[in-house]
Formats: C-alpha cells, structure tokens, sequence
C-alpha cells in the first residue's frame, strides 16, 4: 500500500546518510537507523537517494514497488505515491532496479519530493549514493543535515572530507559522524583525530560485526534480527543522539533491547 | 522513567531520605533510589538517580498538589522529609542505562553535582580512548599534523 505519514510537523528533520566511498556501510546504517527512529516513535521515512545503484528497498525485504523515486523523478507520480509501508511505523521511498530510464531522471525535482515528506514525518532519512555524482548532489543538497559514515581507515576519510566540503557550501550542517566497521587495529584512524578534522562529533562507534552482513543477505535489518549485537548497540547510540542531542556511551550488548523497550514506553507517555 | 534493573533493596524508611542517598553515594552507587513518603502534606514520590556516587538526576512528584519537579529543584526537596513515613526502593542499573534515561528525559538532570567526598575516582583509561562525554584528556595533534600522519596532507585545502 503507497501511504505517507498523515501529520504536520514543523520540526521534522532532513538528515542524509552520506560517505563520499562506497562499502563503507551507509545503507545499512541508514536503514537501521531510520528503523530504531520509527520503532521509537518517530514518524520516519527513509529515501533511497542511490537512483542507479538501489539498495534500501533491498534491504528492507520490500518485494514489490512498482513505483518508485524514479517515477517521482520523471514527474510521473507524487512523492506520497512511491512511499511504501514496511513496519514499525517506518515508511520507505525505494529506487527502481531498472536502468533504462535513468537518463530520463530529473535531479531538480529530488529536492521538491523531500520537502513533501518533511511535511508529515518526524525524520526524513536519506540514504545517499557515493561518490559526487548528480544523484548523490541532489540527495545531499535536498538535506539540511548530513551525517558522514566512515571507516577508519585514510581513503574513506580523504572521501567523507570532500564531501563535508561540499554540504558546507550547499548550507547543509555536519551533524555527526559515524565511524563503521572498527577492527580494533592500531593504524586505524582514532575517533578524536576524526573529531578533529571533520569538527563535528562521532556520535557513534561501530565494530565491525559479521551480524550486520548476516542481516543484510537475509534482507532483514540486524536491528530486527539482531537486537544483541554490536551493530544494533552503535545504532542505538546514533538513533539516542538524534533524539536528544547527546552522545552517549556505547551501549553494552544484552542491554540493548532493554533500553530499546524502556525508550519506546517513554515515548509514548 | 527508567529501565528495569537489579533490585537491591525495598524497604520500609527508618531514616531520612538524605541519609539513604548519602550512603549510596558512600558507596559510589550506581542506579536509582525511590522513595514514597507521607506526611502532612500528603503523599510525595521522588527519586534520585546516581553514577557511580555522584547525583545525576532527580525528580519529585507531590500527589496532593498534583506538582512535577525536576532536576535540582526537585533533589532540594528530597533533603526534607525528615518525620516521614515511607518506603524506598533502591535500584541497580548500568552508568549507561542511567546516562540514556537522563538523555531522554534531560530536564531530569541535575546540573550541581555532587558525590561522596571519600568516593574513590576510576583511574583512566589508557591507550587509545574513544570519544566519549569529554571525561577524559586525550592529546589530539593540529588538522595539519592528523593530515600528514595519513597521507592526505593535499586535502588541507578542504579544512
């Protein structure tokens, strides 16, 4: 079923999952994040801003979407038309697998599509496509915040500045990084050198975790599937810091679905 | 508003509620303590929330006038109560399920902290430390200097 969220809200939040490198984790993270938002109350819907290379629908097992934000692109339908329902009060704009019409995409209209969403979402989260391209412009400069997923690693570093460089001079604000896939080795880039750099702080800090991989061949979230694991704890620390604004220390495992529980109640109140 | 932990104790109230706190404090307590008392002003349901002795967050509740407080507003108020009667529960949680309550419930938070004076400090940790809530000192060299460790001093010009 095509829905859209049906509320005003006037502090709704556009916020793009951008890495400038590709593999660095941004769908998931993006995905999972905007499912612990609507799982904890928010009204979310989460954009595949990836037009040639999609992803989040995937990833969310979504199985059919004949209409899509290539439609939406090529003035074929409205945004609300392309918006599916997948649970937890999460709603998703996926890409179309085809690409046959892609040359046909107006990017201009990118933008026009999340000002509509923002309409009647708590958060709109946009999963960016790599790289610096025409598509992944729109979906960066359609934001008013960005969050950079990296690795800790110097190539995905060099990337994610460029495209700090970019939103600064399209007025979209670095919110926070998010570093993925830590191994825990000695040459890998430290978070305060990170902090550093980008100026902005990690608001979390992700290991790498086989189960993020696990959930994403079976095309259901680890936020879903994996409530214990290293992965979900990162993700609920990035979802807690755009709630309330705090980083928080990371989250021990076991504990996870306990505080997921406690703050889902507390938001209901 | 908090998470379910360990109860460690669930009391009837012999002594003032200031005198429960402080000996959680004493023995850098890390959780909640909750007490509700009556006295002539009716009924009165307040808890005060600590890391590792130190008070972090507060919030009292007066049935009677149906009153809401917060933070440190509502951690003077518990300093009375001294003829009450009452019961208290005391309650474990990790540091970070009391951070991520107080996280969600900010106005919860007391802003004049206090611990036990005799509260042993952690030592710090060593190595690499990750970022946190800015407890501890890390020596981070310039943008220029992080740059050139990695090879990217050419993108100095993006700084």
């Amino acid at each position: 079923m095509n829905t859209i969220n049906n509320s005003s809200n006037r502090d709704s939040r556009v916020i793009a999952i951008a890495s400038g490198k590709g593999g660095t984790g941004k769908t998931s993270i993006a995905v999972n994040l905007s499912l612990a938002l609507a799982a904890s109350g928010k009204k979310t819907t989460v954009v595949d801003g990836d037009v040639t290379m999609a992803s989040t629908g995937i990833m969310l097992g979504l199985k059919r979407s004949p209409i899509t934000i290539h439609n939406v692109l090529m003035g074929e339908c409205t945004v609300a038309e392309a918006t599916y329902d997948i649970a937890r009060g999460l709603k998703v704009v996926p890409a179309g697998l085809s690409l046959e019409r892609i040359k046909r995409l107006d990017f201009d209209k990118f933008k026009t599509a999340i000002t509509e969403l923002k309409q009647s979402n708590d958060f709109v989260i946009i999963d960016c496509a790599p790289g610096l391209e025409k598509d992944a412009m729109a979906a960066l400069t359609s934001a008013e915040e960005v969050i950079l997923v990296l690795n800790p690693e110097p190539t995905s570093l060099a990337d994610a500045l460029k495209v700090k460089a970019l939103a600064e001079r399209n007025g979209v604000k670095l919110s926070g990084v998010i570093t993925n896939m830590r191994m825990g080795e000695k040459t890998e880039i430290r978070n305060e050198e990170l902090e550093k750099l980008l100026g902005c702080r990690v608001v979390a800090s992700i290991p790498f975790d086989p189960h993020a991989k696990k959930a994403s061949t079976s095309q259901t979230p680890a936020f879903t599937k994996f409530p214990k694991s290293d992965f979900t704890a990162g993700i609920t620390q990035a979802m807690t810091f755009l709630i309330t604004g705090k980083v928080t220390g990371k989250a021990k495992k076991g504990i996870v679905r306990k505080i997921f529980e406690s703050i889902s109640t507390m938001f209901k109140k | 508003m908090f998470p379910s932990g360990q109860l460690v104790k669930s009391e009837e109230l012999k002594q003032k509620p200031l005198e429960v706190v402080n000996s959680l404090k004493e023995k850098t307590f890390t959780g909640y303590v909750s007490f509700t008392v009556k006295n002539e002003n009716g009924i009165h349901d307040f808890t005060v929330a600590l890391i590792k002795g130190e008070t972090v967050g507060a919030f009292h509740e007066s049935f009677k006038t149906k009153q809401l407080t917060h933070g440190d507003e509502a951690l003077v108020k518990t300093t009375g109560y001294e003829n009450a009667a009452g019961f208290y529960d005391v309650v474990q949680l990790s540091e970070e399920q009391v951070q991520l309550a107080l996280a969600v419930r900010p106005e919860s938070e007391v802003k004049q902290r206090e611990k036990h004076s005799d509260a042993k400090e952690n030592k710090p940790r060593e190595g690499n430390k990750e970022s946190n809530n800015g407890k501890e000192e890390t020596v981070v060299a310039s943008s220029e200097e992080i740059l050139n460790k990695y090879g990217l001093s050419s993108l100095a010009e993006t700084q």
